[in-house]
């Protein structure tokens, strides 16, 4: 998305803000008026599509802004993550440095395990799946906050945690010394979100739990089960990683609040010995993070990085220098490939007797590769010329289509189509002579080769 | 291949992995399997069996099986009552460890703790060597009762030793008081090829493949042969034949015990690069930059 | 320059395998080369010597054209590796390959090396446990240069039987070749037994198994031998031998030639005697050669020699070895039918009484998917950062954990030496830790020496 063209929204173009009554019946608290504009609507207000639809369609819609929330702040996670450590970290500090990359990107781990739960539940009621990945309707008062791929910094950490945070209620009456904490979190964050309220994630869970009583039982499908990715075949024995099937409204709830609970921590007690919420785990290195101006715990990486061609004025997110630009395309183009082996195995029916464990274990392979990729994005220069200035970063630009032909033998033409795309970009590389991680290079080439074989020999069958 | 020329005497991770001039990889340990259950090459297992002065150990297990005639008279014990007693601790150290799972008998039957293998177990313990070592013993029908004494670490190198028995010199050949001529393959099946037709195990695929030709099925499932079938020429269908659930080893279309006691070279193949290296047929010519003469 | 005395004599290699065979032509060299990091080793000619059987002297070293396991005849060529005699002259001195010149500096020839092999094959005795039934090959110390046969021989054989476990000879040194090298050659991969009995001579079964009758079943109990349950040290696993395959299970009295042993060397001077051995096993062929085991005794032997902790920076060849080796092992392995109903999964329900259950995700483990995850960890390592791999790594006291997290640790599918799920030597895993903690530091970590040679 280009940073020149005004701030678009699906979401926010199909829905309007209404104000709830102040009944305590839960089928009246559906019952609204709306609210007068977006931008002075109070802050308890809630969005619902517009014009309403019925319940099924509306539990879809908010599924789909979920899953579409939890990609967005994964890849923002991520992004922050990579962007951890450096040269610049002085000595001492770098194994607590270390220390977060690795928290953080398990964060990063388990909202995928949160998207991939989303999609059980769309399946558990039979809706289309998503991967989109929603940017920017900042003004949707579900949203967290606007979309940034940015370096770590104190105040990009304040957004995560108020984004994690639990209900100021909950705060309220368990931690009010922690609620005034985080009301001084919460002003950091709105300035680094220009001056916009940071939402929970939460409230988007609970809004769609309240939904799902809307939704007629006979509309739980119990034969989605063959169709719902379990734990076992994406946890990694991680029991950290939440991946829950449902066929029934309380499964589908509870898994609803499963996945709001490991990002809050409602119910999770504050106590360090029990399993960390998102949130305190945001919250532990935000109060150990230094201040700007003290040592630097993250390398100098672009805000918003973009492969797009420079436009009339140079923009300084653009990558310019040639090697770390192809770099960054080499990244786009994995990433396109983990979303799409992601959609072709997440719609297909699991049995032994199927490609499933092959898509999930090449899903997990391209995982891999971003991450080697990132590492190395951050050693090239951004800039053309400046090999002082700041580092390059894998601009996660969303592909131009993620949807696979309908016909079976088609998605893997699909998939043997990415793998020659890539084949392009690392062949370009290849002809530096200096160019870095040639012998990485060459051995992600002869992967690919070998899972195009395999591809190939499916189409040829 | 560059030639190794020297050594220092104390370079001893140089002399382990020295391969020797004019042998190929399969002549170093480092092609020999060791989770031996019982092993191809040889039970390394039964190289642990004489670490402690005095006693011999099961090789699979922490069961005490011989003492040493000349042994002390509490050594003795451990045999002469006719008592099995098994090496629970060493120096603190346990050499079992605990069994958790999902049961399907009751828990009065379900054994809670297993003997680690002795190379990992007695890997705190080696260095100890020439030391002695509170080792204590659990009378298998009687777990209270529990035997503690010391017992000297058998040094598992073949070292050179002063006069106060401290080592002068080291070589990374393992002792003779380990094992004797016949030692390291008493405990391998006999005759070995029954390893090959028997064990349900197939995870020693680096030396004794398992699933070989293998390509990706129409139905997302792999396909390949099972090494031991006797067809699997290029047309047939691959398909993966096993008798290993059947529990009896007779299934015609897979090679017998039978034929690999008479024609075990006919009837296993080579594998390379996961495939079946046809007989008669030599790997492709690899160039090797020598020129031939002209005739 | 000349030397005035030899200070020690070592062999190396330490410890050698010879590989069965039936070829009269011993196995050419050959070396690993790895083209691919995530592809297959790729096996190349290696300097071979050719050696003259009757003279036991070099006649050449050169490298072949082919990387060929079987003669024309497409008999197994058999692995026959050489031991060097190493010496060092002085105290503390560098070791190097003892030479001719060595010895004629010191007033000496070749012949003043003697050389003495014995190996036994003791896997009757192992069950009898009648001493009686050790199979013993002792060639005394001896000089010479000729093929030295290997025969076992064993007191409840029949008069005058022996069993071959191939041969020895001392390599004749010459100016071109002049260091001091003995060649182990393995036997054929014969099996011998007992006399068959008149229903076996008419059976199919039985014809043309055995190589010789060398088995005297008046004097011994080979044959006929069981296993019995109330025998707390009977083999693990139990009954591994060859049988008539009704129950009881009770020994045929077949025997095979594989064998382990000791050669040593022992040379006179003037004022001392030196003496060297080395450890040698004969087993059958690597029938994947371009690959190697995940766990091996190479690993056993750095384990027991440097300990647990690593004493300098891990290296990355180091752990590229490690994990090359779990692929080239799961590339090879049927998971999907270990997975729920052979091997471990069989292993954890009879031996344990653990509910039977798949071990991993059935819908993921088929061999591809298993195969290609490790490619990536592989494809990981060299962008210099570990995946999954060491998180999910076994230690080696969880080894009972039958749980479904504990049986999905890595190495997964695969038994160890205690007969419950494999681990990794602690050295091994130790070295996987270290270097994952590296790269998660953005550390350097040490590229390691990469050549032709490594495994």
């Amino acid at each position: 998305m280009k940073k020149n063209k005004p701030a678009y929204s699906r979401f926010s173009d199909h829905m309007q803000l209404v104000v709830p009554t102040r009944s305590k019946k839960k089928k009246d608290y559906f019952a609204y008026k709306p609210a007068k504009g977006w931008r002075n609507a109070p802050y308890d207000c809630l969005p619902l599509h517009n014009p309403p639809l019925c319940s099924h369609d509306e539990a879809i819609f908010f599924l789909h802004m979920a899953s579409e929330v939890e990609h967005a702040l994964m890849i923002q996670y991520l992004y922050a993550a990579f962007s951890l450590g450096g040269a610049q970290v002085p000595e001492d500090k770098r194994e607590l440095v270390n220390s977060w990359r690795v928290k953080i990107m398990g964060i990063a781990r388990e909202e995928m395990g949160h998207l991939i739960t989303v999609q059980n539940i769309l399946h558990s009621i039979g809706g289309p799946l998503t991967f989109q990945r929603e940017d920017f309707p900042f003004d949707s008062k579900l949203y967290p906050f606007h979309f940034s791929l940015e370096r770590m910094t104190k105040n990009s950490l304040a957004k995560y945690v108020v984004a994690e945070m639990p209900s100021e209620d909950f705060l309220k009456k368990n931690d009010p010394s922690l609620l005034k904490e985080m009301n001084i979190i919460k002003a950091i964050a709105q300035k680094g979100n220009k001056g916009k309220a940071i939402n929970r994630v939460g409230m988007i869970y609970e809004k769609i739990q309240q939904l799902l009583d809307g939704v007629e039982s006979e509309d739980f499908l119990k034969d989605s089960e063959k169709f719902q990715s379990p734990h076992s075949a994406w946890g990694t024995n991680d029991h950290k990683i939440i991946i829950e099937t449902a066929t029934n409204r309380a499964d589908a709830k509870a898994a609803l609040w499963k996945i709001a609970e490991q990002g809050e921590g409602e119910v999770i007690s504050m106590k360090p010995s029990k399993e960390e919420s998102h949130f305190e785990r945001f919250l532990h290195i935000y109060r150990a993070f230094p201040a700007a101006g003290r040592w630097e715990a993250s390398k100098h990486v672009p805000l918003n990085p973009s492969t797009n061609l420079p436009a009339t004025d140079p923009d300084p997110s653009i990558i310019t220098d040639e090697q770390a630009l192809l770099w960054a395309q080499l990244s786009n183009q994995r990433y396109r490939m983990i979303l799409l082996y992601l959609s072709h195995c997440l719609q297909m029916e699991i049995k032994p007797a199927s490609f499933y464990g092959q898509l999930v274990s090449w899903t997990f392979g391209e995982m891999y590769n971003l991450r080697s990729i990132s590492d190395i994005l951050t050693t090239l220069p951004q800039q053309k010329g400046n090999r002082k200035g700041p580092r390059a970063a894998s601009p996660f630009e969303f592909p131009y289509n993620l949807n696979l032909p309908a016909r079976e033998m088609n998605k893997w033409r699909a998939h043997r189509d990415q793998l020659l795309n890539s084949r392009i970009i690392i062949d370009e590389l290849l002809e530096y002579n200096d160019v870095a991680h040639a012998i990485y290079l060459k051995a992600l080439r002869s992967a690919d080769e070998q899972t195009l074989s395999v591809i190939k020999s499916i189409i040829n069958q | 291949m560059k030639k190794t020329s020297s050594i220092e005497p104390k370079n001893l991770t140089a002399q382990l992995h020295y391969r020797g001039e004019g042998n190929p990889p399969s002549t170093h340990p480092s092609t020999a399997v060791s989770n031996c259950y019982p092993g191809l090459e040889m039970d390394f297992r039964n190289v642990w069996k004489h670490v402690f002065e005095g006693i011999e150990l099961l090789e699979y297990s922490n069961l005490v099986i011989g003492v040493d005639p000349g042994a002390n008279e509490k050594i003795q014990r451990l045999i002469s009552t006719g008592i099995q007693y098994e090496l629970i601790s060493v120096d603190g150290i346990p050499m079992t460890a605990p069994v958790t799972g999902p049961f399907r008998h009751a828990p009065e039957m379900i054994h809670d703790t297993m003997a680690l293998e002795w190379s990992n177990a007695l890997a705190e313990v080696l260095p100890k060597a020439g030391q002695f070592v509170l080792c204590k013993f659990q009378n298998s029908n009687n777990l209270r009762e529990i035997i503690s004494m010391e017992l000297k670490v058998c040094h598992f190198f073949d070292v050179d030793l002063n006069r106060n028995g401290k080592v002068v010199n080291q070589r990374v050949v393992i002792a003779r008081e380990m094992a004797s001529p016949g030692d390291l393959t008493q405990s391998l099946c006999s005759p070995w090829q029954n390893d090959y037709r028997e064990c349900d195990c197939f995870y020693w695929a680096a030396s004794r493949p398992d699933f070989v030709n293998v390509e990706p099925g129409k139905d997302g499932k792999s396909k390949g042969n099972n090494w031991m079938q006797k067809d699997r020429t290029g047309t047939a269908d691959k398909k993966y034949i096993s008798d290993a659930e059947d529990g009896v080893r007779g299934n015609p279309v897979l090679v017998s015990y039978q034929d690999l006691f008479a024609a075990w070279e006919e009837n296993l193949r080579y594998i390379i690069a996961g495939k079946d290296v046809p007989l008669n047929n030599p790997l492709k010519k690899v160039k090797t930059g020598v020129k031939k003469k002209s005739k | 320059m000349a030397i005035h005395d030899i200070h020690e004599i070592r062999i190396l290699p330490a410890f050698a395998i010879a590989r069965l065979g039936s070829s009269p032509e011993p196995m050419d060299n050959y070396d690993w080369e790895i083209p691919d990091p995530v592809g297959f080793r790729k096996l190349v000619p290696a300097d071979t010597f050719y050696i003259d059987p009757k003279t036991g002297k070099i006649l050449s070293r050169k490298k072949p054209d082919e990387v060929n396991f079987r003669d024309s005849k497409n008999r197994i060529k058999p692995i026959s590796p050489f031991l060097e005699a190493w010496a060092n002259f002085k105290k503390n001195g560098p070791l190097v390959p003892l030479t001719q010149k060595h010895l004629n500096d010191l007033g000496l020839t070749p012949s003043a090396i003697k050389w003495r092999v014995q190996l036994g094959n003791n896997k009757a005795f192992r069950r009898t446990k009648d001493p009686a039934d050790k199979i013993l090959a002792d060639t005394g110390f001896y000089s010479d240069f000729i093929r030295k046969p290997l025969l076992g021989r064993c007191d409840n054989f029949l008069k005058g039987k022996k069993i071959s476990f191939g041969f020895g000879q001392y390599i004749r040194p010459t100016p071109k070749f002049p260091e001091i090298r003995y060649r182990f050659t393995p036997a054929r991969g014969y099996v011998y037994g007992p006399a068959p009995t008149k229903d076996q001579e008419k059976s199919n079964r039985f014809r043309n198994v055995l190589k010789d009758v060398v088995y005297d079943t008046h004097l011994g109990h080979w044959k006929g031998y069981q296993d019995l349950d109330s025998d707390p040290t009977t083999t693990a696993p139990a009954s591994i031998f060859a049988n008539s395959g009704s129950d009881p299970v009770k020994s045929l009295g077949y025997l095979d030639d594989e064998c382990d042993g000791i050669l040593e060397l022992e040379l006179q001077l003037k004022t001392k005697t030196l003496k060297a051995f080395a450890r040698i096993v004969a087993g059958p062929p690597t029938f994947a050669p371009d690959g190697a085991p995940v766990r091996t005794v190479g690993d056993e032997l750095e384990q027991a020699l440097l300990g647990i902790l690593l004493n300098e920076k891990v290296n990355r060849a180091d752990i590229e070895n490690i994990l090359r080796r779990a692929m080239e092992t799961v590339r090879l392995m049927n998971t999907t039918l270990m997975n729920h109903s052979v091997g471990m999964a069989w292993a954890d329900s009879s031996q344990f009484g653990r509910t039977s259950q798949p071990i991993m995700d059935p819908n993921v483990v088929d061999n591809l998917a298993i195969v290609s995850r490790h490619e990536q960890v592989l494809l990981a390592l060299e962008s210099g950062s570990l995946a999954w791999f060491s998180r999910l790594l076994r230690h080696y006291n969880e080894v009972g954990d039958l749980t479904d997290e504990g049986r999905r640790k890595m190495p997964a599918l695969m038994r160890g030496a205690d007969g419950s799920h494999l681990a990794l030597t602690r050295r091994m895993v130790q070295k996987i830790l270290e270097a994952a903690d590296l790269f998660q530091q953005h550390k350097h970590i040490v590229p390691g020496r990469k050549t032709k040679r490594s495994q």
